[in-house]
């Protein structure tokens, strides 16, 4: 089958202009612009001559030994059509070329664009399939630390949260496949409940500048899309196997898709996980395991002018918690930092015991999309997702296997977007979209609940554009209204009632006493308005300059209105506070991005503003027959972040390169002037890669990870009396004070090879904290009880077929 | 277009149906396994039986007040323990049970502040852990010289270590799950 392509492409970079005569090598990536994803082992030939390539499995190609001038590309590819395109040769080039299989199109669209953006003028990085599938066997918070900017909340090595610019949780919402995932990761013991396997992309927009995903991502919005499937009848798939020394596990992950011509695709995927407990460089770290079963299921039509998408995913996670990290009173918490080693330590298990959580989330979504001519695609989607989340402390007697906290939240959702996309210069979204969430909290825990029995509802309109008004200027702006309403249903202990001063406030919301505890009925609703305006200039030569400002409004969670319960992990009792009022964020971003060339940067410095912003912070002690308690108190404080965000990257020749980042992030309140807790110290990380690609692709990369000593913190550290040899002694719990800085560095090599008939084989072994060095991360909640996991090996095989 | 307003209608509908079920009231926890109360029983040579009660600040009425324990000096007391969960007053469960249940996993400390008190360890069998360990829920204070000062007990939920070796009990690791002060009065 011929077809006649009329090639529109634009050249991306155009390197070294003082190249030598014939000396010059082109090189870039086959890409199907249907799904984005690479197209592997696709014959690149230049016409006329014998220069012919093959792409690897990322779809890389290159030539070299080229004239300046003129030439003709031949694309071949058994299941794709065959292309031909004409490209000036001016010294080094670099050209990624975007195959568009939209038969009634009948041709082939090269854009320069390689990504296409949330928002044109906001800071916005995404990692692509590839550097994904080097996670498989991590977290999704792993993988999008990658970027600068990002880095992760954890409570060991199994709980991971992005922080972006300094902000997480409620903050940043994750989006799978289209659908904001809600699943009660407020506390900083709930990780996003999402197979990075699933994500053919991961993106972080950051900041809230991308309005079609709510007017509340103060920190930044984490994106993950599915890679999509050709229409054309083929059949793939990969497997990834991956095996760690830390931990003594590994985990395997598996696709297969089928498309069909007509259309028609599936696509089944899953993963299986298992480790058993991790090792700090001079102990076990004892109840770390964790063990994963998940997949997803994927069918839809794709016509050119409509179609139709179902997508099913059951994430089924089960992990330990440092078991060293259940301490009772503050005077347990005191022993556990003046302790060199954890308190608790054992061999080597697979097993899990208390405290420990189970979590299965399940997704449902039906989304359908019509392209109207001219004017734009209309895309709607449905879904249903259910969070169900155990959670299990260390307890006594026959409750000793039932768990202390039993969530369950089931969500509905829908949207309605109106992409205007017709036009070249100009774009237009509008769209709404409503939300229906019930949370029911098991009362058979035997424990009163941490978050109450809650419905909430909310309705969100936006509308987004951005205009081209020449080739150097571009802006954007937008505007989103939400309504929330949540209807809760808690009992208060009457004790805790009146010491928060609501029966002053609050004394018609009761709707019930019982004897200890009042009932309560809190309805709340908030109305928040989001706006952002930004420009974008094109430099003529190779430079790019973003200014983005966004307004946002986040309504206050669940868990800052109504927490009210003890965290053993840190010695903490949690309480909500209902009179918290939505917080409101300012944020101006600026970027500006070297993206030709062998040297390119992108610098980004961001000065957030958030008036009332929802902090937690120690507030003073709690007596219980248990000993004394931290009181962590929710409150609202006007603070500002300002940080900046650097990426560069080096090429020295066909074989070495360089990549750097840097990010640092400082946040206080605006009035006093005092710390933000909990803000990700300085760090930077620098990369040396090797990259053959005659022998196998072969890469070798060496990377340096540079975290500074956290210098800025709130000092929240006291003192306690503890009776010793019959006197009371004063000990200062430093709950504070964050650990000394370190240095990680790391090695990874990976080739390629073809054992079999079709497909590929790629073989990855890395090694991470190389000198097994013993450090303590800033944002590990565990901090205080253990030190981070040491060395670790990773053999990954990948399977292309 | 026909499928789109379909598919709209029946997430509206979904929407509405499922607005309406908050009407049910959430059944109340009666916590099942919370001490609440810690109860010092003291009695005398003479027979004299006296209970000195510590409640948790959740659980206190509003008549509640500090427990004062007040003994005479030169005189040997048999105190025992008690711990209650008394979250519903109409179901008092006594926790020591429990406790001696899983006495491998108890452990029960005592500090005295300022008062001249020597404490040995009395329990027998039902309370000696495997290990041959007094887990501290029966004790005989042999009081000395007059004085005010106080003493806290602490119920340390599987430590790591018990020892014995000075009566008043030492440990390591765990989770404390009792750790009250009274109030103590030697007259």
């Amino acid at each position: 089958m011929k077809s006649i392509f009329t090639p529109i492409f634009l050249v991306l970079g155009i390197g070294f202009l003082q190249a030598q005569e014939c000396q010059a090598v082109l090189s870039g990536k086959i890409i199907s612009q249907d799904n984005q994803e690479p197209i592997m082992s696709a014959k690149v030939k230049v016409t006329g001559s014998d220069l012919v390539t093959y792409t690897d499995i990322d779809g890389n190609y290159k030539i070299e030994g080229l004239c300046n001038g003129e030439i003709e590309l031949e694309i071949s590819e058994q299941t794709h059509q065959e292309l031909f395109v004409t490209i000036a040769i001016k010294g080094d080039t670099k050209k990624d070329i975007f195959l568009n299989e939209h038969e009634q199109l009948q041709e082939v669209v090269i854009i320069g664009r390689s990504t296409i953006r949330r928002s044109p003028t906001a800071q916005e990085q995404s990692i692509s399939e590839e550097d994904i599938e080097n996670f498989s066997s991590s977290t999704i918070g792993d993988a999008l630390k990658q970027m600068s900017g990002v880095s992760t909340l954890n409570t060991g090595k199994n709980i991971v949260k992005p922080v972006i610019q300094g902000l997480s949780s409620s903050r940043e919402p994750l989006f799978n496949n289209g659908v904001r995932m809600e699943d009660q990761e407020w506390g900083v013991e709930h990780a996003p409940n999402i197979d990075l396997n699933t994500a053919g992309k991961l993106t972080v927009v950051k900041g809230a500048a991308a309005l079609q995903y709510g007017g509340d991502a103060i920190g930044g919005v984490v994106i993950s899309d599915k890679a999509k499937i050709p229409r054309k009848d083929t059949i793939y798939g990969k497997t990834i196997l991956s095996g760690e020394t830390n931990g003594r596990g590994g985990s395997v992950s598996s696709s297969l898709s089928k498309g069909f011509e007509s259309g028609f695709y599936l696509t089944l995927q899953g993963t299986y996980k298992k480790f058993g407990d991790n090792e700090a460089p001079n102990y076990m770290l004892s109840n770390t395991g964790t063990s994963e079963r998940n997949f997803s299921v994927n069918l839809g039509l794709n016509k050119s002018d409509y179609g139709l998408d179902l997508y099913y995913s059951s994430y089924n996670n089960h992990l330990g918690i440092l078991r060293a990290s259940s301490t009772g009173s503050v005077a347990d918490l005191v022993n556990a930092i003046n302790s060199k080693e954890p308190i608790y330590i054992r061999d080597f298990t697979y097993d899990l015991a208390a405290p420990r959580q189970k979590v299965h989330h399940q997704l449902m979504r039906i989304e359908a999309y019509k392209n109207f001519e001219n004017l734009g695609k209309l895309s709607i989607n449905y879904s249903f997702q259910e969070n169900d989340r155990l959670e299990y402390d260390i307890r006594r007697g026959a409750n000793k296997y039932k768990p202390s906290v039993d969530l369950n939240l089931k969500t509905h959702s829908a949207s309605a977007v109106f992409d205007f996309n017709a036009r070249n210069d100009y774009g237009v979204k509008v769209g709404m979209d409503w939300n229906f969430k019930d949370n029911f909290a098991n009362p058979d825990t035997g424990v009163q609940r941490i978050i109450p029995d809650y419905i909430g509802y909310g309705f969100g309109a936006f509308a987004t554009g951005f205009y081209e008004l020449n080739s150097n200027w571009l802006v954007e702006a937008g505007l989103r209204y939400d309504y929330s309403h949540i209807d809760a249903k808690k009992y208060y202990n009457k004790t805790r009632w009146y010491n928060q001063g609501y029966d002053q406030d609050f004394s018609d919301l009761i709707i019930g006493d019982y004897g200890s505890q009042y009932l309560v009925n809190p309805k709340f609703d908030y109305n928040n308005i989001s706006a952002t305006a930004g420009v974008k200039y094109d430099f003529d030569s190779n430079y790019e300059l973003r200014l983005n400002y966004a307004m946002s409004n986040r309504a206050p969670n669940p868990s800052e209105l109504f927490s009210d319960g003890l965290h053993h992990s840190a010695a903490s009792l949690e309480i909500g506070q209902l009179r918290l009022k939505s917080e409101n964020s300012h944020k101006i971003s600026l970027s500006l991005d070297k993206s030709k060339g062998r040297f390119n940067f992108s610098i980004s410095p961001y000065l957030n503003y958030i008036n009332k912003f929802i902090n937690s912070e120690v507030n003073g002690l709690e007596e219980t027959v248990r000993g004394v308690f931290l009181r962590y108190e929710y409150q609202q404080m006007d603070s500002r972040l300002i940080g900046v965000d650097v990426d560069a990257d080096y090429t020295f020749n066909e074989n070495f390169s360089y990549f750097g980042k840097f990010s640092m992030v400082d946040g206080r309140e605006t009035r006093s002037g005092r710390a933000i807790v909990d803000i990700p110290a300085t760090n930077m990380s620098h990369n040396l890669t090797y990259h053959n690609h005659e022998w196998h692709d072969l890469h070798l990369g060496l990377r340096g990870d540079f975290h500074f000593t956290k210098k800025r913190y709130p000092d929240d550290n006291f003192t306690i009396k503890v009776l010793e040899d019959g006197q009371y002694e004063d000990r200062l719990v430093d709950i504070s004070t964050p650990p000394k800085g370190y240095i990680l560095t790391g090695f990874d090599a990976s080739a390629v090879f073809h054992p079999f008939k079709k497909g590929a084989l790629q073989v990855r072994f890395s090694v991470d904290n190389i000198f097994d060095v013993e450090y303590r991360n800033y944002l590990n909640r565990l901090r205080y009880y253990a030190a981070n996991t040491g060395r670790n090996f990773t053999l990954q095989l990948k399977i292309n077929y | 277009m026909r499928n789109l307003k379909q598919i709209t209608g029946l997430i509206l509908i979904t929407i509405i149906l499922t607005s309406c079920t908050n009407d049910d009231i959430p059944k109340q926890v009666i916590e099942s396994e919370v001490i609440t109360d810690v109860t010092l029983t003291f009695i005398g040579e003479a027979q004299t039986e006296s209970s000195y009660t510590y409640t948790d600040p959740k659980y206190r009425t509003d008549t509640y007040e500090d427990p004062v324990i007040i003994l005479n000096s030169e005189e040997t007391y048999k105190v025992i323990t008690h711990f209650y969960n008394k979250s519903n007053p109409e179901e008092v469960e006594d926790i020591t049970e429990e406790v001696i249940e899983d006495k491998d996993e108890h452990f029960v400390e005592y500090r005295f502040f300022n008062v001249d008190i020597n404490l040995t360890r009395t329990d027998q069998e039902e309370s000696i852990d495997s290990n041959g360990i007094q887990i501290g829920v029966f004790t005989e204070w042999e009081v000395g010289a007059p004085g005010q000062g106080s003493v806290q007990q602490t119920l340390i939920h599987e430590p790591e270590t018990k020892d014995t070796t000075n009566p008043n009990g030492d440990h390591t690791g765990g989770e404390t799950d009792v750790e009250v002060v009274f109030d103590l009065i030697v007259e």
